[in-house]
């Protein structure tokens, strides 16, 4: 184990951490240990360790920069999460962490010889590189994916159960500060349901890390009323943990904790999303203990650990002062606070620090951070005057805080239609609400109001502005409290031309990859962004894009303020897939003989969104199960269970009149008790859809669809319907019939015992006729159906009697060697028959000639929805045409989609294709040229996988029993 | 024509027995199971089970499926019903009570559910059923919710958190009307929601039966997560 040193402070440091629970975990193989509440980077901070991680493309030793959980500094592997944000992750017993995008180890990483080639890797470097000859990305692409990698997916992790839970408020406050807190108390006291979301552990947001002028105590005092006062109030709902990643249209915003998804529907939502503590860009500006200020003002008062020995505080707001003077107090010796500014007002804390007897640097830039054994220890800082002035000196440190201004958190206030512009040269940001949406608000220092006084009465504004605007109350709002003008520094940059001056950490990007970008004529902020990738890291330009805005807007002599930066996009912050999958949700459909089936050996496959039985029992492979199973109904009976077929009753005097229009064939003259074909076109004469209609009485159609295309069949209906006002009902029953088709030469003999009030014999119940009555004296529709070619009966009855009567089939079918039929079969079946699948044998460019169904289009009827495109298509003239064709036995049976050649030209595919025992041959449908689809003709189909060509023969449908005498026995 | 069959009578009363969705998973958790309206219904559950939901106070399932129900859907569908006695909701997506005692639920202008609670002892479907059969009303037509749709009962404190998880739709007493229906999407399908009762909130979800088991298991698994279970079709909130 290597040398520890340990950082804790006394309390009352330590906010968040329980003393009294010591938790071991390891890190690169080595145990820690920690307290319960440390993050990750706090626990192994209290150790001494300070390289979390390697950087993106150089492979550079990295550090604590934020920990503020943003940052793709704090990027570790935990067990088989990768990604993980080292700085959000609390410390658990037994948690495995390790380095990710090392090659070697943390300590030693031979992945940082990159560095060294790095003026050989500018900016879009692979946009030019890799891609000729024409084979080289596929060599490059895995060696730059693993020098680039970010952590090791686990394929065998075990999935997190997230919920997804949805909730809705009159109001939701973004951000559990100062302002956010007032802002919640305000409109909870006008009645509204209000939650609160903060990515903190505890409500408070700066409150509980930053100091406030010299009148800490005071904060703190009002940060645990507000807290109180919260918890008291019963109509706000506190999410703690829960970072808002999305705020969409309507005020619909997401966002996550640990372990849930959260879907907010606000009426009204108040962003108190706060600042964000800017970092200088100087040579050296990445190197492990160069840190926010506010970073180790978290590390000293959340989690109580001391960040360095000697500090210097680079800065340009009061804020460094402050944590000046925090890090006085926690014992740390101050070398001296660098003002980039050239003079600063006195106010206490300047002169307390004064007082200390700590140097005040006024007009002095840090440009450059030294560093020791490799880059892994910070040295020291090389401090100059910013006018470059007198000579550089030296100041010893380990450790470099930063704060060089302020940026507006407003990355969901960009997504919502707010905006961002500089002011002041670029010195500061502001910030401003989406217009047109009155319901959406700003508070505290997100709002231009940071001090304390300033927040807590902006964010009383704003929750009395939401609650008159929701109508909660008619009481005009107290006013506003006027706009603080924001701290920092136009310029925060020195630029080296050794470089090293990182603009961007989490991409590694430095000052002179901004300024390549836009000498290469990307000088809009956005394509700059997209060029070098600037902001596109896991800190989303939190740390990045005021920079890269400067630079790139100073090479262009264009000036800063007004200027607008890259546009944000959610998700504000990585969210897992594991977050985004939610619970393992499949809604598949069972049929009512679903336990039949499984309990029978059934091999269940999904058909649209239902499951079903492609073939029974155990078979070498379905081919042969099918054909089992199709010998089955060509020779005795077979059950089909066809519960899935689409159903839909059409009702009304113009029920017929209705499928006029709707289906391609005629319909009015149907009499009753028969059958009729349906093929619905679409309004461009596609195929959409086929089935059958049964008339049962005048005004009553029971139309059939195909089982993945009924809900859509119904939409279509219901739409034409709305538009055309006829005097129809139409009812979606798919669910409420079980379906059996039974058949085979047998099924009369089945079937017969047990229907009571219809007769079966073919004179009194021919094909494609239909009746209603009872069968095993229960209600049943019968309808004597061609689909599989053989005699048969579709039998539908009420769905909650499914089980039982297909139970009761089978039971008494023992003697006539009855047996269950499962898809696989039942497309063999009308493949000998010819019959084509909609989907399958069509496609979405198919009409009726094209598949030789024009006998079903009743081109002379006054109109049917795809009628003119039809008529249009037919003028045109056929471009190809399904076709049956057979090959030889012993010849390889093709894939479906097979291409069909004539030469080399590619002239259709094929559709279906199966070896039939009853016919004696492979056979198939396939598209071909139409002067290729005489009977006789031969055309070529191309075997998958280089396997050659196989010439097959036109033959006319159908294949099997081609007068169809036996469906007609 | 007739055709008879020696052996007819006894297998009638076998094909007349309905079988719903969730038989399977059912049977092994009841310790009372029983014939309700032609099905084999789990009254109540085992011990165990039962304390188990009880002590946590968690959202319970029930599964009412075997409950009598109707549909009526068509142009005259109100007008006959309403002249046949049947209180009516007067707007689309609200329920009411009728003087049966039975649930009349509005889904459109012209689409209607009315099913019974209290075990079937009304009967109200089943009457209503009978007397359309014979009175063929001119634009009213039989909608066969007992057999397409299957019914959940989701009771208890919690249970609209556990909606909350798997539903985009407030449906929280404070933001779901008492008489308010909800034809939304649980769990990635199509539902039917309604409120009950009066006190701890007791949900009706009517769902496609043949979704029935998956949404089944979806609720039950997450209402486990929760401390929650399965119930008994009688262990209701107010049994």
């Amino acid at each position: 184990m290597s040398k520890r040193t340990h950082m804790r402070l006394a309390a009352p440091y330590g906010r968040l951490i329980d003393r009294d629970k010591l938790i071991r975990f390891r890190f690169d193989g080595e145990c820690y240990n920690g307290y319960a509440g440390d993050s990750i980077a706090s626990a192994l901070a209290a150790n001494g360790v300070r390289i979390l991680s390697r950087s993106f493309k150089y492979h550079r030793p990295r550090g604590i920069l934020a920990l503020a959980g943003n940052d793709a500094n704090c990027l570790v592997q935990v067990g088989p999460e990768p990604n993980v944000r080292a700085d959000a992750r609390l410390i658990e017993a037994g948690l495995n962490v390790s380095a990710q995008n090392v090659a070697g180890n943390l300590g030693f990483d031979w992945g940082r010889a990159v560095e060294y080639l790095s003026r050989f890797l500018p900016v879009g470097f692979y946009y030019h590189a890799f891609f000729k000859p024409g084979r080289a990305w596929r060599f490059w692409e895995p060696v730059i994916r693993r020098m680039a990698g970010l952590g090791r997916v686990e394929r065998s992790a075990e999935h997190d159960t997230i919920d997804h839970i949805h909730l809705f408020a009159d109001v939701a406050v973004i951000g559990g500060g100062a302002a956010g807190m007032s802002a919640a108390l305000a409109a909870a006291a006008h009645g509204a349901r209000v939650i609160v979301l903060d990515d903190g552990a505890e409500l408070g947001g700066a409150l509980l890390h930053g100091r406030h002028a010299l009148d800490t105590q005071t904060a703190r005092s009002r940060l645990d009323e507000l807290r109180n006062q919260i918890t008291n109030e019963s109509r706000i709902t506190v999410l703690s943990g829960a970072t808002c990643t999305g705020w969409f249209a309507d005020n619909w915003l997401a966002a996550m904790s640990a372990t849930q998804y959260y879907k907010i529907r606000a009426r009204a939502v108040i962003a108190a999303t706060g600042v964000i503590e800017q970092p200088a860009v100087f040579r050296n500006n990445d190197a492990p203990g160069v840190m926010l200020a506010s970073a180790a003002q978290r590390l000293m008062h959340l989690y109580a650990v001391k960040p360095g020995t000697r500090a210097v505080v680079l800065t340009a707001t009061a804020a460094g002062y402050g944590a000046a003077l925090d890090l006085l107090d926690a014992g740390v010796e101050v070398a001296a606070v660098v003002d980039m500014r050239d003079s600063h007002d006195g106010d206490a804390m300047h002169s307390a620090l004064h007082t200390a007897g700590v140097e005040i640097l006024h007009g002095h830039m840090v440009s450059e951070a030294l560093t020791r054994k490799h880059g892994h220890e910070l040295a020291g800082a090389v401090v100059r005057a910013a006018d470059g002035s007198g000579q550089p000196r030296t100041l010893p440190c380990d450790l470099l805080c930063i704060s060089a201004g302020w940026m507006p958190a407003a990355q969901l206030l960009s997504q919502a239609g707010g905006d961002m512009t500089a002011e002041a040269d670029g010195a500061w940001f502001i910030a401003r609400a989406p217009q047109g949406n009155d319901h959406a608000l700003l508070a505290g220092a997100l709002n231009g109001r940071a001090s304390l006084a300033a927040a807590l009465a902006d964010g009383h504004h704003a929750g009395n502005v939401a609650a008159r605007t929701l109508g909660l109350t008619s009481a005009d709002a107290p006013a506003a409290p006027a706009f603080e003008t924001p701290d920092g520094h136009a310029w925060p940059i020195v630029h080296d031309e050794r470089g090293r001056d990182f603009v961007d950490v989490d991409e590694d990007l430095q000052v002179k990859d901004i300024e390549d970008a836009v000498a290469a004529g990307y000088t809009d902020i956005n394509l700059v962004k997209r060029y070098s990738t600037a902001v596109m890291g896991p800190s989303q330009g939190r740390y990045s894009a005021a920079n890269t805005l400067r630079i790139a807007l100073s090479e262009q002599d264009s000036p800063l303020t007004g200027a607008r930066l890259t546009t944000q996009r959610p998700p504000i912050l990585p969210e897992p897939i594991a977050h985004l999958a939610g619970r393992d949700r499949q809604p598949l459909r069972r049929t009512p003989m679903h336990d039949w089936h499984l309990a029978h050996g059934a091999h269940m496959m999904p058909a649209g969104s239902w499951h079903r039985p492609a073939y029974y029992g155990e078979a070498a492979s379905p081919a042969l199960a099918a054909a089992r199973e199709a010998a089955a109904v060509h020779q005795r009976v077979g059950l089909i269970d066809v519960s899935t077929l689409g159903k839909i009753e059409v009702r009304g005097p113009d029920a017929a009149q209705f499928l006029e229009r709707i289906y391609t064939f005629r319909y009015a003259r149907q009499p009753i008790g028969r059958l009729r074909y349906v093929l619905m076109t679409d309004e461009a004469g596609v195929i959409a859809d086929d089935g059958i209609a049964a008339r049962f009485a005048d005004d009553f159609f029971y139309v059939t669809a195909t089982t993945t295309g009924v809900d859509a069949v119904y939409r279509q209906m219901l739409r034409w319907q709305a538009q055309w006002q006829m005097e129809v009902d139409l009812i979606h029953v798919t669910s409420a019939w079980a379906a059996i088709n039974v058949a085979g030469p047998s099924a009369r003999a089945l079937l017969t015992p047990l229907v009571d009030d219809v007769e079966l014999a073919a004179a009194a119940f021919g094909f494609s006729e239909c009746r209603e009555g009872h069968v095993g004296g229960l209600p049943a529709r019968l309808m004597r159906v061609g689909f599989v070619g053989e005699l048969g009966w579709e039998v539908h009855v009420p769905a909650h009697h499914g089980d039982a009567l297909w139970r009761e089939l089978m039971a008494r079918g023992q003697a006539l060697g009855v047996a269950p039929v499962g898809i696989e079969a039942q497309r063999l079946l009308r493949l000998e028959k010819g019959h084509i699948i909609v989907s399958q044998d069509s496609d979405g460019l198919s009409y009726p000639e094209e598949v030789d169904m024009n006998w079903a289009v009743a081109a002379e009827k006054p109109f049917f929805v795809g009628q003119r495109a039809i008529e249009a298509m037919a003028r045109r003239g056929l471009t190809r045409r399904l076709v049956g064709f057979r090959l030889p036995l012993g010849t390889p049976v093709p894939e479906e989609c097979s291409l069909t050649l004539r030469g080399q030209d590619i002239v259709g595919r094929v559709t279906s294709v199966a070896f039939s025992d009853a016919v004696g041959h492979i056979i198939g449908l396939a598209y071909v040229a139409p002067d290729m689809a005489e009977v006789g003709g031969r055309f070529d189909i191309k075997l998958a996988g280089g396997g050659g060509r196989v010439s097959a023969e036109v033959v006319p449908v159908p294949f099997y029993d081609a007068d169809n005498a036996r469906q007609k026995l | 024509m007739s055709v008879t069959h020696a052996n007819a009578s006894d297998d009638r009363v076998q094909l007349q027995a309905r079988r719903g969705p969730l038989h399977e998973r059912l049977a092994p958790l009841a310790s009372v199971w029983q014939s309700r309206n032609g099905y084999q219904a789990c009254m109540r559950v085992h011990t165990d089970a039962h304390e188990h939901a009880a002590a946590s106070n968690g959202p319970w399932l029930r599964c009412l499926t075997h409950q009598p129900r109707i549909g009526f859907k068509g142009r005259g569908s109100s007008d006959w019903l309403h002249g046949v006695g049947v209180s009516l909701p007067a707007a689309p997506n609200r329920w009411c009570h009728d003087a049966s005692g039975a649930v009349v639920g509005r889904l459109g202008a012209q689409d209607f559910i009315i099913f019974d609670e209290g075990d079937g002892v009304t009967n109200l479907p089943h009457s209503l059923a009978e007397r359309w059969q014979s009175a063929a009303p001119r634009g009213c037509y039989i909608v066969p919710r007992q057999h397409s749709l299957a019914c959940i009962a989701l009771d208890g404190v919690r249970a609209p958190e556990l909606l909350a998880r798997l539903c985009a739709v407030d449906l929280a007493p404070a933001g779901f009307a008492e008489d308010a229906i909800a034809q939304t999407q649980v769990a990635l399908m199509s539902a039917v929601v309604l409120r009950l009762g009066d006190g701890a909130p007791s949900y009706r979800l009517f769902v496609d039966t043949s979704l029935a088991l998956y949404c089944w298991d979806v609720l039950h698994e997450v209402a486990e997560d929760m401390g929650g279970g399965v119930r008994g079709a009688l262990q209701g909130p107010h049994a």
